[in-house]
């Protein structure tokens, strides 16, 4: 294994996908896929996203997630028992997040024997490359953001922290795979406080032996975010979490609010966001290079991995791959500064 | 120059919107029954005035102090020009599977000069909102640069040899004649929306002498728009307004209309280098997110403003069209804009 560069670049999980991928999804879904055509194409979708990360020259990689249907969870919702879908309220017109499937828990929530399929796919991912890989998996409010606690669950957060448990035993698996990087999405929070979050984060990692990274942002279906663009609302019941490494989003939203490492950081690890997943106008690498300088001007440089902004699953392609290879242009031009090697 | 006819009197910090409002749902199932022919000439203009009626209905009820007619008659901002220009042969979309971006976009090819002779219809559009509300209203018409995006030009193709300019000055007497058109049938206020001059990289002294030439001897106060792209709520420009300057000054226009909180109000502190010498209206409400503003949102933001533009220059407006939102995302939003401006109204003592 390779070992890492001052500055590492990394992704957040997803990877563009190719047309090709969509062709065959709908394909699955109108009955002209049987299960092992859409297991080859999903296996050929990650020796693509490998292949393109790889060429791009990332430091550390994932399988781009690209066996996942829908973003997040909808993949892992369909292997779920105890909830049942809701209608859906809107269906014509633009998306919106007013569109997506909920569903309502009817009992304890449940999940397959085997789990939700990550170690197997960590387990693939780790004969395809050589590189340092990072495992990804949606954090406990993500998991549970689109199913109402009905009368199962007391609240979005009880409904959380039975995700928590699940999560957890997913995790181990991975570390019992071999995986040493594990990074838990939290996207998709509600109305949950920094110190709330962290402690269900707590509860997701408990016991597990790796590299933890905590990825927040604000939304990114579609290009669209979510949230309220903010972090300082979240500091500083958020560093309770046991995170060695914060990812967060900074070039999309003009690198506003970089200097809170400053105030906050405690010497843990910033993933930072410096390259916009959001905009199609092409980061050059001195845009990325800008953008990594200001970080640095609060964060040491031994606790920065630099990374896109959020996954580009809501991204076409061509522009993932653009933006990947300027972000990693952009990260040698900053070593080279610092260290007067690339 | 004909002397400008004032400006209907409007409060300080006044409401504005950029155009297009979002559209209803069944107004895109419509569309798709017009394109699949099933509609016909009266269900058609049905449908097209009951989404303009209820794009102003929501404009009025937010609260808003100038209206636009939504653009409700208008497909993908300029999409629906294409079809009035001549000259012109359709192209396939160089991608039609995966996630829609700036190469899933319909396109087209010169076969010949391009020529506009029966106006590009945005008179009718305003003739209509004209009968259907006694607000101030602001007509909007795209520039030249936006109206030739999305037509090809290649080195050697004997018609414009991949010069975009020359493709863009071609566009120039439409847009002119356009909006003297606009003038005769009563707009007292139109703005030109180029979010191109943001997008391809050009020549902006060519793109002032352009502006300049479309609202050449046209009597109505001048708006311009600039922003870096709308795309399904994605932009495709560089975010920033600063390579423009100070060159963009020289443009006759009354107004300028900036994006902003998508932005996190980059460069707001800008107007106190460049210096305010006309009216800036800032928009204060993200059209690319779901997050919905709190009032104070859109006044803390607006308070930002003031501290760089003088207040009998600034008003409020979203950053953007609505197009590629939800209706309810837009009317809601719409909403707020009204409710923090008339928040920072009270904490600006105005």
């Amino acid at each position: 294994m390779e070992s890492l560069p001052l500055l590492p670049t990394s992704v957040i999980g997803s990877h563009g996908k190719p047309g090709w991928w969509f062709a065959s999804v709908k394909a699955y879904e109108t009955g002209e896929f049987g299960p092992g055509d859409l297991d080859e194409m999903f296996d050929d979708a990650v020796n693509t996203a490998v292949r393109d990360m790889e060429e791009a020259g990332i430091d550390v990689i994932t399988d781009g997630e690209a066996r996942r249907t829908d973003g997040y969870v909808d993949t892992y919702y369909k292997i779920i028992t105890n909830i049942q879908p809701l209608p859906v309220q809107r269906k014509a017109g633009p998306w919106g997040y007013d569109m997506q499937q909920r569903y309502e828990a009817v009992g304890r929530i449940e999940t397959p024997p085997a789990g939700f399929g990550l170690v197997a796919d960590y387990e693939y991912l780790r004969k395809r490359t050589r590189k340092r890989v990072k495992a990804t998996c949606a954090g406990p409010l993500t998991f549970g953001s689109r199913i109402h606690p009905g009368r199962a669950y007391k609240g979005v957060v009880e409904v959380a922290e039975r995700f928590a448990e699940v999560i957890n035993h997913e995790l181990k698996g991975l570390v019992a795979a071999g995986a040493d990087w594990i990074q838990l999405d939290e996207p998709a929070r509600g109305h949950v406080s920094g110190e709330e979050m962290a402690r269900l984060f707590n509860l997701a990692t408990d016991g597990v032996k790796a590299k933890l990274g905590f990825h927040i942002c604000f939304g990114n279906r579609f290009g669209r975010s979510r949230f309220l663009r903010s972090y300082e609302p979240y500091f500083p019941g958020i560093l309770k979490a046991r995170a060695d490494e914060f990812v967060l989003e900074f070039a999309g939203r003009e690198m506003s609010e970089v200097e809170l490492w400053q105030k906050y950081g405690e010497g843990r690890g910033l993933g930072a966001g410096v390259v916009d997943v959001k905009g199609f106008n092409q980061d050059r690498p001195e845009d990325v290079a800008r953008r990594i300088r200001k970080v640095l001007e609060h964060t040491p440089a031994e606790k920065v991995s630099l990374v896109p902004d959020c996954g580009f699953g809501w991204s076409p392609r061509y522009m993932c791959n653009q933006k990947l290879a300027s972000l990693v242009a952009g990260a040698q031009v900053v070593r080279a500064e610092l260290t007067g090697t690339r | 120059m004909t002397p400008r006819p004032r400006t209907p009197s409007l409060p300080r910090l006044y409401t504005h919107v950029m155009g297009s409002h979002g559209f209803p749902g069944w107004f895109w199932t419509a569309l798709d029954k017009v394109k699949a022919g099933e509609y016909g000439a009266t269900d058609e203009r049905e449908m097209f005035d009951d989404a303009t009626q209820l794009a102003i209905r929501d404009q009025e009820r937010a609260g808003l102090d100038v209206l636009c007619d939504g653009e409700m008659r208008r497909f993908f901002f300029v999409q629906t020009f294409y079809g009035r220009m001549e000259g012109l042969e359709h192209l396939e979309p160089l991608r039609k599977t995966g996630l829609y971006a700036y190469d899933s976009v319909p396109r087209y090819r010169a076969t010949r000069r391009v020529s506009v002779p029966k106006g590009l219809g945005t008179v009718d559009e305003f003739r209509y909102l004209r009968t259907q509300t006694d607000r101030p209203v602001k007509a909007t018409v795209p520039g030249p640069v936006t109206l030739s995006i999305h037509i090809q030009t290649r080195p050697g193709d004997g018609v414009y040899n991949n010069d975009r300019l020359a493709m863009c000055w071609d566009m120039v007497p439409a847009v002119n004649a356009e909006l003297k058109a606009l003038v005769d049938a009563g707009a007292d206020w139109i703005q030109i929306d180029e979010p191109s001059a943001a997008i391809v990289p050009g020549q902006i002294d060519e793109y002032v002498k352009m502006f300049n030439a479309c609202v050449d001897g046209v009597a109505a106060k001048i708006g311009y728009h600039v922003c870096f792209g709308n795309l399904l709520s994605r932009p495709r420009g560089k975010r920033s307004y600063r390579w423009l300057f100070p060159a963009i000054l020289d443009c006759k226009c009354d107004q300028f209309v900036f994006e902003y909180a998508n932005r996190e109000m980059a460069e707001i502190e800008m107007w106190k280098d460049v210096g305010v010498d006309r009216e800036v209206a800032c928009g204060v409400v993200d059209v690319k997110s779901f997050y919905m503003e709190s009032p104070e949102d859109v006044a803390d933001r607006l308070e930002l403003c003031a501290t760089h533009i003088p207040l009998d220059k600034l008003s409020a407006i979203p950053d953007c069209g609505f197009f590629p939102v939800p209706r309810w995302v837009a009317a809601e939003k719409l909403k707020r804009l009204v409710a923090g401006t008339k928040l920072a109204r009270t904490r600006l003592g105005l």
